[in-house]
């Protein structure tokens, strides 16, 4: 069993237990950091733990490699980002360690301790604020060695290509109140939302809730506010509440239009519809500028009492407290009672101005207080070792004479808050530059938003609490619970104390940082402001301020101070950058969520997988492109009989009178006069003459038509339709869409007749049941539509029936076709078969620019029609005659297949090639035993049968053939048999 | 002509539920799962937790017309609440576009019931049975809500969405018909849509109710939920 004396040895940070804390002493885990092995508690973080164990250095910054120690602890900076395992950027103040955790720091090279990458701050002269901008940019060529270089040298972690994909998933939520921040004033408005009969969901960013009241505990507790009894009061009254939902751990990220919220929760991305919200976020202790103030053991006053109090970690032995105001005070009686070694109070107001209760007793017990004093310096160069102050003149300047240094390992500084305000001015909220305050407070909202607690402005508990319940009650109201509070409309708001300081700058001669995410110090905004970009959006853009993974948090303040300063404006004047979401850093992978790619199947598809098919996509469909040999395949429709599944097709019933008018305005050609019983080819434009799909259409009986489509084209044509009838033209027409109803087979090949005899009663005779006919049939006992049309030129019959019914009719026609040699056939068989016949595919042989008359559909146009979509584009391309002609070929050579899309070349006068046309589809024909295809070529060339043209290969040129008409049966009477 | 096998329908979510090692029964010659591991866990799980179910077999009609309501009215002798509250499997997708949800089977007689009301009325109205075009999965459990807001943006809270209501969603990138069907006390949820489409969106809801510990169940269970 672990000794205390053994816990110090490997913790020497660790304080004494007390209440509070959420470590678990009784347990000790091991995990490493950059290689070394390192102890802690269950309840820790991975900072805390390290910190007790006396590491101070975290990381290194994104430019200048400087080492960086922690300085917030709330996860609203970038200073203690770590990889963990295969995850980059993690912050190791708010993750929790885990036994066996492995921890890297990351950007360092070739490590955390030596970085050599370190030796750029020497160069930083030549690296002023938006190098990148002017640099690197010459010659051109070097690019990708200066980009391979600048991503080696900045950056933040590594995604490894080989990680495994996480799991990640969404969830919506709707409610009537959400509640952003659980502290006092977000559970105080929780309570009162919830209590008026609301839902809440209330969320937090850390583990539990309670907000400050966690780590901020006053001693006897001499000020007006009580907190320490407040919070399990508060908690256990939340705990009570069924209306409230909470959720720790969770980061609310923006506000979107109509009170759309967006949330992270570890890998869960939540998206919320909320009727009211009250904003409760809190607010950003800000950090102080003054020379070397990156240096690892300087840290915000927050940081020292999360540490303190929820980890019993302290992060130094000899504190100075550099402060403006009373927290200042609060953190050094509070380290005081702990027997930390205060070694100094540096207050930059006069005595008179401190109205601290702990004043006299920190003065009795003898703890040296600087008034009228500032800080210049942390003295250190990996961490603190001491610090210079010096006194304020009468005139508020520093004077340099009285400059002196004191010894210590850790700068706190609490000088002043920046209120949270994101989702409200997201929202539509207002805000203004209080002077009395030196904070930018909301002073309107849109109705149903509520800003409450240190967002507010509003720092004592007591009016936290009240103000929040107001607005909670509002909120409440909002969503329809309850009355609304007048008196909170007519109060005339709290006043407060000043707590911030407006000096956030200290001059000197080191580097002093605004921006510790991107490296950017007070030299550089102002050398920014003098280049001109002096208005503070874009002061923002070419400096990067506030882009980096803390988004302003720790800079955004400070940075319009300075703006303000150097144009001579005032800070109201110089107004603030736009709020936009994420408010915090969101993986992408919880943006992408559960990973939901639709696939549709057919109802064979698993007898395809059982008969080792190759599957490939179709749109959204997996089909089977073959089955092993699709050459043999094919010969198998030509020479026996083949089926294939052909479920994807589009199938679209239309019924109603109204339904020949519709056909007649949708498709080119004519279809009045098409009896019951008949199929017809059709072909769709757009507006613009443009070849849009294809496919048969049934007359099946009195008002009833059956439409097909192509595979992939189905939606689109169900939607074209639906739109134009609910244009004007649905005047006695429905349309429902079967494409699910109905599985589709093709039965093809010379035997495919005697195939479907042994399954059906109908005669198929050919007199009886012609090409171009459809027909119900009982086949296997199922009701089917039988339509005799096909696709790869060979007798054949596409059945329909009912999905349900779909793998016993398909089974069927394998066992009755078993005797006649039949084999299944895949897309690519397909594609030889129909290729032979010259059959375009819409999409693939046409696109975006085709029109019928180039693409050989000529005749389908009947321009006598009264109107129908593309006539007038239709009648200007007939009359201006096709500049290009969609045209078969043969390549000259037996053995050569040109790919689909090659260009089509001539030689020109200097050498060059020129391009003229294009390949849209190539097979070897097993039939013809010749290469054949269908490509795009100038009219000239392609109105004259036999002329030869050169297809650019790779690395020659080869030879083919114009070739008018089928290649294979070209009279179609294979298909009329 | 010859054909041995007396005609069987399969469900398209009946190759999913032969991998999960289901049994099957038939009902109205649909073949269907019977129970994938034993009556009483299954039952167990969806009242304490949550399971899906194949209900494909349910007949589905579309009926469309500017004349539909009253037509099913007639039919039906319905007050036309009754209908835009969904009661009675009849629910309302369009102004003039309805969906009949029956048990499964009694979807031939609801069509001749209408074609011919229709036919009387000389009412311009398409009925047609898509049973085959649709997949449906019914979700069980008091985690129901918990699951399909994982997947769809609506809200499933009762309040907002009474039982024996329907609403068409987006649901997994996916267009569903949701229908709220509670058994007794139990939350339930019809998922109707696409039956190409059905695997994947069965799937997906197995996946995002991992953390419930969803179960697969069969038609033994949910018979003994509906006697509960
Ligand atoms: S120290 Fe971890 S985010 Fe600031
Ligand atoms: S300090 Fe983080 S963006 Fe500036």
């Amino acid at each position: 069993m672990r000794t205390e004396q053994d816990t110090l040895t490997i913790m020497p940070n660790r304080l004494q237990a007390k209440q509070g804390e959420v470590i678990d002493r009784s347990t000790t885990i091991r995990f490493t950091f950059d290689g070394r092995e390192y102890s802690a508690h269950p309840g820790d973080t991975v900072a805390s733990a390290l910190t007790a164990a006396g590491v101070k250095v975290l990381s290194r910054s994104f430019k200048y490699h400087r080492p960086r120690g922690l300085l917030c602890c709330a996860g609203h900076c970038p200073n203690c980002l770590v990889q963990i395992g295969d995850e980059p950027n993690v912050r190791a103040c708010t993750r929790p360690v885990e036994a066996g955790m492995e921890v890297q720091a990351q950007n360092v090279w070739p490590s955390l301790k030596r970085d050599l990458l370190s030796l750029t701050e020497l160069g930083s002269r030549f690296m002023p604020v938006g190098f990148y901008y002017k640099t690197f940019i010459r010659p051109q060529k070097l690019w990708p060695l200066y980009e391979h270089t600048l991503r080696h040298a900045a950056g933040l972690g590594e995604a490894h290509i080989d990680t495994p994909p996480g799991e990640f998933d969404k969830q919506y939520l709707h409610t009537d109140v959400v509640v952003a921040g659980g502290g006092p004033a977000g559970i105080s408005a929780a309570l009162t939302a919830a209590e008026a009969g609301a839902q809440v969901l209330l969320f937090d960013e850390n583990p539990t809730l309670g907000g400050h009241l966690r780590f901020t505990i006053p001693l006897e507790s001499p000020s007006s506010t009580e907190v320490s009894k407040d919070s399990p009061e508060l908690l256990e009254a939340v705990n009570q509440q069924p209306n409230i939902t909470v959720f720790t751990d969770t980061s609310v990220l923006g506000w979107y239009q109509d009170n759309w919220l967006c949330a992270v929760k570890g890998t869960r991305l939540l998206k919320i519809r909320t009727k009211s919200m009250v904003v409760a976020t809190g607010a950003y202790e800000m950090p102080l500028i003054f020379d070397n103030n990156d240096l690892p053991g300087v840290m915000l006053g927050g940081a020292v009492q999360r540490l303190v109090h929820l980890f019993g970690v302290l992060p130094g032995k000899q504190v100075v407290i550099v402060t403006a105001n009373e927290d200042g005070w609060d953190l050094a009686a509070d380290l005081h009672s702990l027997g930390v070694n205060v070694a100094a109070i540096v207050d930059e107001r006069e005595p008179n101005a401190c109205a601290s209760p702990y004043r006299d007793g920190l003065v009795n017990a003898g703890v040296p207080v600087f008034y009228r004093h500032i800080i210049l310096e942390a003295i250190g160069s990996s961490a603190v070792r001491g610090v210079m102050i010096a006194r304020l003149d009468e005139h508020s300047k520093i004077s340099r004479v009285t400059t002196q240094s004191l010894q210590c390992d850790l700068i706190v500084t609490s000088i002043g808050w920046t209120p949270a305000t994101e989702l409200a001015y997201m929202a539509g909220g207002k805000s203004e530059y209080n002077s009395d305050r030196a904070e930018i407070l909301p002073v309107s909202t849109p109705p149903g938003i509520y800003v409450v607690g240190r967002a507010a402005g509003i720092h004592v508990v007591d009016s936290q609490i009240t103000e929040a319940q107001q607005a909670g009650s509002n909120a409440a109201a909002f969503a329809g619970f309850g009355e609304f509070d007048e008196a909170a409309a007519q109060s005339p708001g709290v006043i407060e104390p000043r707590r911030t300081s407006d000096r956030v700058c200290v001059p000197g001669n080191k580097k002093r940082f605004v921006c510790y995410c991107e490296d950017v110090t007070d030299q550089d905004v102002e050398t920014a402001i003098a280049e001109g970009y002096d208005s503070i959006e874009l002061l923002k853009r070419y400096s990067t301020i506030s882009m980096g993974p803390c988004q302003g948090a720790m800079c955004s303040m400070n940075t319009i101070h300075l703006c303000a300063r150097a144009n001579g404006s005032t800070v109201q004047e110089t107004g603030t950058t736009t709020a936009r979401p994420p408010i915090t850093p969101v993986t992408l992978g919880a943006l992408a969520g559960q990973n939901m790619e639709p696939v549709q199947i057919t109802p064979i598809h698993q007898w395809h997988l059982d008969h080792s098919a190759d599957m490939m996509v179709a749109g959204l469909w997996l089909r089977p492109n073959h089955y092993g040999n699709p050459v043999a395949e094919a010969l198998c429709v030509r020479n026996r009989v083949g089926l294939i599944d052909v479920s994807p097709l589009g199938k679209l019933q239309l019924t109603g009178p109204g339904v020949p008018e519709l056909l007649e305005r949708i498709y080119i050609n004519q279809w009045r006069n098409l009896r019951a019983g008949r199929v017809r080819y059709g072909v769709m434009c757009n507006d613009e003459g443009v070849v849009l799909n294809d496919g048969v259409c049934a007359h099946l009986r009195d008002d009833t038509w059956y439409m097909t489509t192509t595979s992939t084209g189905a939606t689109t044509v169900f939607e074209w339709l639906q739109w134009w009838l609910q244009s004007g033209w649905g005047e006695g027409v429905h349309l429902t869409d079967l494409t699910d109803n109905y599985s589709a087979f093709n039965v093809a090949g010379p035997q495919s007749r005697a195939v479907l005899e042994k399954l059906t009663d109908r005669n198929l005779a050919n007199k009886a049941f012609p090409y171009m006919r459809i027909r119900s049939a009982r086949i296997a006992g199922v009701l089917c539509r039988l339509l005799r049309i096909g696709f790869t030129g060979e007798l054949s019959y596409e059945v329909h029936c009912p999905s349900g019914y779909a793998v016993h009719v398909w089974e069927a026609l394998m066992d009755a076709g078993r005797e006649f040699g039949i084999a299944p056939f895949g897309v690519e068989a397909q594609r030889i078969l129909r290729l032979e016949k010259g059959h375009i595919i819409v999409g693939q042989d046409t696109d975006a620019m085709s029109d019928p008359l180039s693409a050989n559909m000529a005749w389908a146009v009947k321009l006598d029609k009264p109107d129908f979509l593309g006539k007038p584009s239709l009648m200007r391309i007939f009359a201006e005659g096709p500049k290009q002609l969609l045209v078969g070929f043969k390549m000259v050579e037996p053995d050569v297949v040109p790919a689909e899309g090659l260009q089509i070349v001539v030689p020109e006068m200097d050498g060059q090639l020129e391009i003229i046309g294009w390949v849209t589809s190539s097979r070897f024909s097993p039939t013809l035993e010749e290469v054949i295809g269908l490509c795009w070529l100038p009219t000239e060339i392609a109105s004259q049968n036999g002329t030869s043209f050169s297809i650019r290969m790779d690395g020659h040129i080869a030879e083919a053939r114009v070739h008018h008409g089928a290649f294979y049966d070209p009279d179609g009477e294979r298909l009329r048999m | 002509m010859s054909t041995s096998k007396t005609p069987i329908k399969l469900t398209p979510l009946h190759a999913t539920a032969q991998r999960l090692g289901a049994t099957f029964t038939e009902q109205r010659r649909w073949r269907i799962p019977e129970v994938y591991t034993s009556p009483e866990a299954e039952i167990a799980a969806a009242q304490e937790r949550l399971a899906l179910a194949d209900e494909t077999p349910n007949g589905k009609l579309l009926i469309e017309g500017d004349q539909a309501e009253s037509v099913l009215m007639s039919t039906f002798d319905l007050g036309s609440l009754q209908i835009n509250a969904g009661r009675n499997g009849i629910y309302r997708l369009r102004n003039d576009l309805f969906f009949i949800s029956t048990p499964p089977g009694r979807e031939t007689n609801v069509q001749k019931k209408l074609t011919t009301t229709s036919a009387a009325s000389e009412q311009f109205i398409t009925v047609t049975e898509v049973t085959h075009g649709r997949a449906e999965i019914r979700v069980i459990g008091p985690d129901s809500q918990e699951l399909l807001s994982k997947v769809c943006g609506l809200d499933f809270h009762p309040s907002v969405f009474p039982n024996e209501t329907a609403k068409q969603s987006s649901l997994a990138k996916t267009t569903q018909l949701i229908i709220r069907c509670d058994i007794g006390k139990l939350s339930a949820f019809s998922i109707i849509g696409t039956q190409s489409l059905g695997p994947y969106v069965w799937d997906i809801l197995m996946e995002a109710g991992r953390e419930f510990g969803v179960v697969p169940i069969g038609r033994e269970a949910l018979l003994a939920l509906a006697d509960n």
